[in-house]
């Protein structure tokens, strides 16, 4: 499950679909959010299916658990609360959802309906696979596979004396019940303040769900700007579930997530040019930036800074700033700001891959050796080491990398 | 004393720096992700667009948010009300490019001059700018 070299898999994007097509090789897998999955069924459909990787849909439950002006609902929240049955369709127009919401029976057809169109996804949105075949030079196939493994809905839940807790672990078991022969990832979903003391239960129980996997999701876990003592917790979690012998997947993660690899955590997932992390009851749009990645770092900075940065330090730092991608552009005259989101894109991937292959093949105290250096050179230029600090970050995570 | 001033109140006195006669300028315009909070463009080829960044206390940030302005402007000022502006470190301005404007009560002096940005050109400026609907506001 999650395949064995497994490292990233990518959450999907509609608007992006050439680069999940000329990335192919650089990533594992695709998570799907419901919500895409709905909202561009056939689209959607017909896409991922045609690009023959691992995919799973993130059925997004807990956005009917956040309170909401009803204004913003939008046709595809409506769409989602269909697929998740008569509890929540009842509720979505007027309010958020409440434990109390589920019914005798209504919590068991809320997980089969959407474990249903899981299974289904494949047969029922092949309508558009010629055309993507066609985009890749492939001739379509009479039968495409489903998705990897099965995600029943899961809730966020603040500690184990929150209802939703037992709600979600009921449906996690219902979902693992009622899959049939698929293999299934149950979420564990809560805010990283969840009290330590009751992280041995809660991974106990989630242990002896009869699911295939696991997924640890922590909301809004922004890996650059937590404190040591959060960023501590979330490896000793991980080392928690990697013990239970049950493979673990990360919902959402950047470079520090990636290097638990070799703690234990088999695969994480991230979204395309942002969306390392994520909060699970955000319910809008919004506008993505022009971000660089900057491969020393680990981190993305927005284009201007991730200039700047790269005006300050001394030519002969040794560190790893481009690629050559990136290192063409600028020589043809061009600046970071003037790149097209196609291009910086394509950086990261190239930036991921290469980031992954280093996981791969160094352990933990070399992987600490080079976020080290790099921290070193960034405090001695003064302008970096004084003001911009863009590069805190790391000692945070040494100091709890430092702790494993 | 300075919780009472805030960075709007510095705005007048940041402007008469630089006259309408010589200047058009805008005040909150958007740079990629940023906000610039005062820009003036020169209405001939003199002079050098300029963007300003204006701080009641917290100079550092300042600083740094210049810095990136000079990615795009010819020449990029912070501007620190006066009771703060003695903590200041000119070095890093110094090193940096960055002018320094002292904002008092009575008025506004440039007490560091900036230095051109070696990355501008107006081609480039213009480029990369994006004026919201129908142009910045004229300061």
């Amino acid at each position: 499950m999650y395949g064995e070299n497994a490292g990233q898999y990518l959450t999907y994007q509609h608007n992006t679909q050439a680069f999940f097509r000329d990335h192919r090789e650089k990533y594992d897998g695709i998570i799907v959010p419901l919500s895409i999955a709905t909202a561009f069924r056939h689209g959607t459909g017909g896409f991922i299916l045609t690009l023959k990787k691992p995919f799973a849909i993130d059925p997004r439950t807990p956005l009917f658990q956040a309170r909401f002006s009803r204004d913003d609902l939008r046709p595809t929240h409506l769409a989602m609360a269909e697929i998740h049955g008569s509890a929540v369709a009842d509720v979505i127009e007027d309010r958020e959802l409440r434990p109390g919401d589920f019914s005798a029976g209504s919590l068991e057809e809320m997980v089969e309906g959407v474990v249903e169109f899981q299974q289904t996804f494949a047969e029922t949105s092949k309508e558009k696979v010629g055309r993507y075949a066609r985009l890749l030079g492939e001739s379509p196939e009479d039968s495409y596979e489903g998705p990897a493994f099965i995600i029943p809905p899961y809730f966020i839940f603040e500690d184990t004396s929150d209802p939703w807790y037992d709600v979600s672990l009921r449906a996690a078991r219902h979902g693992s019940e009622c899959a049939g022969g698929d293999d299934v990832a149950a979420v564990m979903h809560f805010p990283i303040s969840l009290p330590e003391a009751e992280m041995g239960d809660v991974v106990e129980e989630y242990a002896h769900l009869p699911c295939q996997g696991l997924i640890l999701y922590v909301n809004i876990f922004q890996e650059g700007q937590q404190a040591v003592a959060d960023l501590s917790y979330y490896v000793r979690i991980v080392r928690l579930l990697a013990e239970t012998g049950k493979p673990v997947m990360a919902l959402f993660g950047g470079y520090f997530t990636a290097i638990l690899r070799t703690q234990g955590l088999r695969v994480f997932s991230n979204g395309v040019g942002y969306g390392e992390y994520r909060d699970s009851g955000y319910h809008a749009g919004g506008q993505a930036w022009k971000r660089y990645y900057l491969p020393a770092l680990h981190r993305y900075l927005p284009v201007l800074d991730a200039e700047a940065v790269l005006d300050l330090l001394p030519d002969d730092s040794d560190l790893w700033l481009t690629t050559p991608l990136i290192d063409e552009a600028l020589e043809a005259g061009g600046s970071l700001h003037g790149l097209d989101q196609a291009t910086l894109l394509s950086h990261f991937m190239e930036c991921r891959d290469q980031e992954l292959q280093n996981i791969r093949e160094q352990d933990i105290n070399e992987l600490r050796e080079e976020l080290e250096n790099t921290a070193d050179v960034f405090d001695d230029v003064p302008l970096l080491g004084d003001m911009g600090r863009h590069h805190d970050h790391l000692s945070r995570w040494l100091e709890a990398l430092e702790s494993v | 004393m300075t919780r009472s001033v805030c960075e709007s109140d510095m705005l007048p006195a940041v402007r008469r720096l630089f006259p309408a006669s010589r200047f058009t300028r805008h005040t909150e315009v958007p740079l990629a992700s940023k906000w610039i909070d005062f820009c003036a463009l020169p209405r001939d080829d003199e002079e050098l667009p300029v963007a300003v960044e204006m701080k009641v206390e917290k100079w550092r940030r300042a600083l740094w948010q210049a810095i990136t302005y000079r990615q795009v402007f010819a020449l990029a000022y912070v501007a620190i009300w006066y009771e703060s502006a003695h903590r200041v470190n000119r070095d890093l301005f110094g090193m940096a490019g960055v002018g320094l404007i002292r904002v008092t009560k009575s008025g506004a002096e440039i007490i560091l001059e900036a230095t051109p940005s070696p990355h501008y050109t107006l081609e480039r400026m213009q480029s990369l700018m994006n004026w919201p609907d129908g142009g910045p506001r004229r300061g």
